[in-house]
């Protein structure tokens, strides 16, 4: 079976407002620009021409190929993580900047800076609806609070669920086990479930689970958690967490 | 046609049909995310008018999340193409 990629890449020509500068030089202004560039696969062609505007107005760009992307600069939401930007060590930036449409990916540079003690902000430029926006760690507090709260619910909880999806690029069913291994080494009970969506729906038909260990796309324990009243945290938390107890 | 979103982005309807016509294929699959999914039935009409022997075209009734998020265990359906809107290839890792 073939598998051909259409990329519906943005076909309207993009003009980068003098705004865009203005904003970058506002916002970086204390530290002195520098700004990792992202965008959607849908404005990749764009970014050449961005590069060149900042560089001719003094700012320094960096990026990088993410380590599922296909394409230098391409972000994807998975991307939530600090170490899947693929950056070399101790790489300095005072913002990152997001050329696309919405907030989806724009809040995978957002989580990715969880932990970090000086997060930066993430300004955006919308091509279609022309909106610059910045977004920073406060734009995703919400969830932070409740990943935080959900952690520790996992630290003292018995039954535990693992979810593993069946979607192939998601699918994590060795370290799920090696989770289960673990679970049982520190007396929590874990039970294994398989299936295409992690929605809220089949969570509420096992109500013996005290807290769901998410396999899958890491952003179902970021963002869909705040509709879930039912505890969810990633898999490299919850292996983490067991470390350390 | 929706022009907003056709004149917006390229959705490669010229490849698809190529595609289709070189590698005759007999049953495809479309895999649009959300944002597409109302132009399933324009580019299916597209595609019926620029194919010499027109596959069965079959609509992905699911998520389309991205390329890590594409249902491969469709070809056990009998369909000899899919063809997924909206993202590049996925690198797939082992582990997190």
């Amino acid at each position: 079976m073939d598998v051909i990629h259409i990329q519906t890449r943005y076909t309207k020509e993009v003009i980068f407002p003098k705004n865009l500068i203005n904003k970058i030089k506002e916002t970086t202004k204390k530290q002195g620009p520098v700004v990792a560039i992202y965008s959607s696969i849908q404005f990749l062609h764009t970014l050449d021409k961005l590069k060149t505007l900042l560089e001719k107005n003094n700012i320094k760009t960096i990026t990088s190929k993410p380590k599922r992307a296909y394409f230098i600069s391409q972000i994807l939401g998975c991307d939530a993580f600090p170490e899947s930007l693929n950056f070399p060590e101790k790489t300095h930036i005072n913002a990152y900047l997001y050329i696309g449409d919405g907030n989806f990916h724009p809040n995978a540079l957002l989580f990715s800076q969880k932990n970090s003690e000086t997060p930066v902000p993430v300004i955006t430029y919308n091509p279609i609806s022309e909106e610059i926006k910045t977004l920073t760690i406060k734009n995703i507090q919400k969830n932070l609070k409740k990943y935080k709260s959900n952690l520790a619910k996992f630290i003292t909880s018995k039954n535990i669920g693992i979810f593993i999806t069946t979607k192939h690029g998601q699918y994590q069913k060795q370290i799920a086990l090696k989770l289960k291994k673990e679970l049982k080494n520190k007396q929590k009970t874990a039970y294994l479930f398989i299936g295409d969506n992690f929605s809220k729906q089949e969570i509420e038909n096992f109500p013996f689970i005290d807290v769901w260990i998410n396999t899958a796309c890491p952003r179902i324990a970021y963002d869909d958690i705040i509709d879930i009243k039912q505890p969810i945290i990633n898999i490299n938390d919850a292996l983490d967490t067991l470390k350390n107890m | 046609m929706d022009r907003m979103t056709l004149d917006y982005y390229d959705l490669e309807l010229e490849k698809i049909t190529e595609q289709i016509n070189t590698n005759s294929y007999k049953s495809i699959l479309l895999h649009l995310p959300d944002g597409l999914k109302h132009l399933a039935n324009n580019i299916i009409q597209y595609i019926k008018q620029n194919t010499e022997n027109t596959p069965e075209i079959y609509i992905w009734f699911g998520t389309n999340f991205g390329s890590c998020d594409i249902p491969l265990y469709i070809k056990n359906y009998g369909i000899d193409a899919i063809f997924t809107f909206g993202h590049a290839p996925f690198i797939k890792e082992n582990g997190w």
